[in-house]
């Protein structure tokens, strides 16, 4: 347990932040420590609220998503107007990323406003590995022989076999002569690369992560912003499942679902493979940004029986788990989807190491893993959208009472919450200040 | 071994999802003459085994669509084999698609497989499908039954949007509009104007079976 205060502590660190006032010095220390009380399963001073705003802040500001893809500065406007009308514990994460990096890519699984979507479409969609659009295929999953170049040399499976699948600028890649076996005599390995088109692709490459670089000063700047204003960052990097990198973004749902009938083998062995892989990654980035909070979303394994769950998702997710909490790094499990047929299972991590986001059946799941873990979620952001705000704030007062109970619980919406109405999320405000306090 | 168990076993293997067992007893009946039609009504009562395992909360997700996959490839083999009279009777016709600005599809796919299998014919209009498309579907194939599915909140004000447009072409006295998908519930059901919502497809088959005999 101490480990896990020492940890927060320096994640609640005020240093570096040219604070606005002393008020907002003030006032992030207090947010701060409601956020870390909650995660070591302490009781706050009143309940924490850092709801998953998902595109919210831009349907707020008026700012359109293809607006914001372009222009950054964009998101920062919505964002610092959100966060300054509505006083969260956290700033939330906005999730708009640099069109022009993508298009310069061509890069296939995401289909943007003016990219594949109507001009005013007010989300991004992303489509799976063998996922049809108007009854065609956007792009190929991973074929089920490809497994064995996946586990025989997963880089270069990367390299010439999934980039080259996703992005049309960079499929000369698949071109490329086995890396591994490049020679490095003299121009030896430059010859490998020296073909006009190749040459395009890495030209392509080099201008979306210099795209990517721009973004990413806009946001950092806007994160120090929002910070002196107040407001600490909740998490920043983020990881995933083993299952969830082969089935998400490689297999396709269909693919490795029916996969773990016809090659179970296969599957475990790739997820075996891949583990390492996450665990460095999420410490990698925990250590890169200075925020130890590192989220994975879960996706896959709820289409399966308990029985399946343990032996194809859990089995190596929580490898990744146990790494990370070994090297300092708080895993905060985004459970999407209904995971009451698996809570027993994820009981089994250590005590307070852990954060788990409950996205439905958010009081059963606190019966079970209420005092071991922090838990995140209770508003449904469908009541959002429908509902009044008188009913709202009642249910809302329900849920303080019921899964605020003796602490460790941050107030949160079940889903990101995109398009709802601002007078109800004023109404979740309200119901905080009326019956969130503890004392 | 008797008839009466051969039939037992190959329910049970297509019940249990023993693709391989499947295939290979399908082989043999076939191979000893026995009537495609037969078979199809035993693939019949495994599937409703199959959806009664996932109401009861031992089958899941991924269970249903190796039971969707099992169930293609034998219709693929099976229906050319059939006298043109021979086919099974259909209840009625369902368009069926996920709305606009949404395109989640592993429920929908789900709740295609099992009207399929209870013999509805099933028009797949696909994702993120315009209200227009829906409209223009009505007026070609001229279903009883609309289903729509959503599972992102932003997605429920196309749901909303299609029924008005439904409405605004003339055609919504003459079906009825049942929606599903993720969070939907009762509020869903009213803001959007259907009549009716479902989480579980073996209820939607049950209400689609009723509204069919209403009719
Ligand atoms: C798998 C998944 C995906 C896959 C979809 C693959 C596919 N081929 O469909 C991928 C990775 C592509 C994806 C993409 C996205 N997703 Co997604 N996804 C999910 C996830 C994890 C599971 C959905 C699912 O398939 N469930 C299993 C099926 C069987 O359940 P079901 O659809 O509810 O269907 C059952 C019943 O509802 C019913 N039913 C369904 N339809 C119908 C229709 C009728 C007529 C009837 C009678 C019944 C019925 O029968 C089914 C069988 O029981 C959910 C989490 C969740 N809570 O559901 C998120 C979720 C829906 N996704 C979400 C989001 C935000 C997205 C993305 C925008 C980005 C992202 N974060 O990944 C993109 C964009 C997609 C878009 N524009 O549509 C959010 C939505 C949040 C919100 N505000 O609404 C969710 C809730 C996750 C989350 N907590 O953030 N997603």
């Amino acid at each position: 347990m101490t480990n896990i205060k020492k940890i927060l502590e320096k994640w609640a660190s005020k240093e570096r932040i040219q604070f606005q006032s002393q008020e907002a010095e003030q006032k992030y220390a207090e947010r701060a420590e409601r956020l870390a009380d909650a995660i070591q399963l302490k009781i706050p001073d009143k309940i924490p609220l850092a709801p998953d705003a998902g595109l919210f802040p831009l349907t707020y500001s008026g700012i359109s998503l293809r607006e914001a893809m372009y222009n950054y500065d964009k998101i920062c406007i919505a964002l610092k107007k959100t966060i300054t009308d509505f006083k969260w514990d956290a700033v939330p994460r906005v999730p708009v990323w640099p069109a022009k990096a993508f298009e310069v890519l061509k890069y296939k699984p995401l289909r943007l406003p003016g990219l594949g979507l109507d001009d005013d479409a007010p989300t991004y969609q992303f489509v799976e590995p063998g996922q049809k659009i108007e009854g065609k295929e956007l792009y190929e999953p991973m074929k089920l022989e490809e497994y064995d170049w996946f586990l025989e040399d997963p880089s270069d499976f990367n390299l010439r076999g999934h980039l080259s699948q996703v992005c049309d600028a960079l499929k000369p890649f698949a071109n490329l002569p086995p890396i591994n076996g490049i020679t490095c005599y003299y121009h030896g390995y430059l010859d490998a690369l020296a073909t006009p088109d190749i040459d395009k692709a890495f030209e392509a490459l080099a201008e979306a992560a210099r795209e990517v670089r721009k973004w990413r000063m806009v946001m950092g700047q806007c994160l120090q912003d929002v910070k002196s204003m107040g407001f600490p960052e909740f998490f920043s990097a983020l990881t995933h499942a083993p299952f969830d990198y082969i089935g998400d973004f490689r297999r396709g749902t269909r693919g490795i679902l029916t996969d773990i009938f016809r090659n179970p083998e296969k599957v475990k062995a790739v997820c075996e493979r891949v583990a390492p892989f996450m665990s460095e990654w999420g410490i990698r980035f925990a250590k890169l940004t200075g925020n130890p909070i590192v989220v994975f979303r879960l996706h896959k394994g709820i289409f399966m029986r308990p029985e399946q769950f343990e032996e194809f998702y859990w089995s190596t997710l929580k490898k990744v788990f146990l790494t990370l909490i070994k090297n300092d790094v708080i895993p905060y499990a985004y459970t999407e989807g209904d995971y009451r047929p698996y809570l027993e299972i994820i009981k089994e991590m250590p005590r307070g190491k852990i954060i788990y986001h409950i996205e439905q059946g958010i009081f059963e799941a606190k019966e079970v893993l209420g005092d071991k873990f922090c838990l995140t979620g209770g508003i449904p952001a469908s009541l959002l959208y429908t509902a009044s705000p008188q009913k709202v704030e009642e249910y809302c007062k329900k849920a303080i009472e019921v899964l605020g109970e003796n602490g460790g619980f941050i107030l949160d919406s079940d889903v990101p919450l995109d398009v709802v109405k601002p007078e109800n999320l004023k109404a979740v405000n309200e119901a905080v200040l009326k019956y969130g306090h503890y004392s | 071994m008797k008839l009466s168990e051969i039939q037992d076993e190959y329910i049970n293997a297509l019940a249990d999802l023993d693709e391989t067992k499947v295939f290979e007893l399908t082989e043999k009946k076939l191979n000893a003459g026995e009537d495609p039609l037969e078979i199809l009504n035993d693939v019949k009562k495994a599937m409703d085994i199959v959806g009664k395992r996932f109401e009861d909360g031992w089958y899941f997700v991924a269970d249903l669509m190796m039971a969707g996959e099992i169930l293609n490839k034998l219709t693929d083999m099976l229906k050319p084999k059939l006298k043109k009279s021979n086919t099974s009777k259909l209840l009625g016709k369902v368009v069926i698609g996920t709305v606009k600005g949404d395109i989640h599809d592993i429920g929908k796919d789900i709740v295609i497989t099992m009207f399929e299998a209870n013999d509805f014919e099933v028009i797949d209009l696909g994702v993120d499908v315009h209200p227009d498309k829906f409209v223009e579907a009505i007026q070609k194939h001229q279903p009883k039954i609309v289903g729509m599915s959503a599972l992102l909140t932003s997605a429920f004000g196309s749901m909303r949007e299609t029924v008005k447009t439904i409405e605004e072409a003339g055609l919504r006295n003459q079906i009825k509009i049942i929606i599903g998908g993720g969070t939907i519930d009762e509020d869903t059901k009213e803001y959007v104007g259907a009549d009716a919502y479902c989480r579980d497809p073996v209820a939607a088959i049950n209400l689609a079976k009723k509204w069919m005999e209403g009719e």
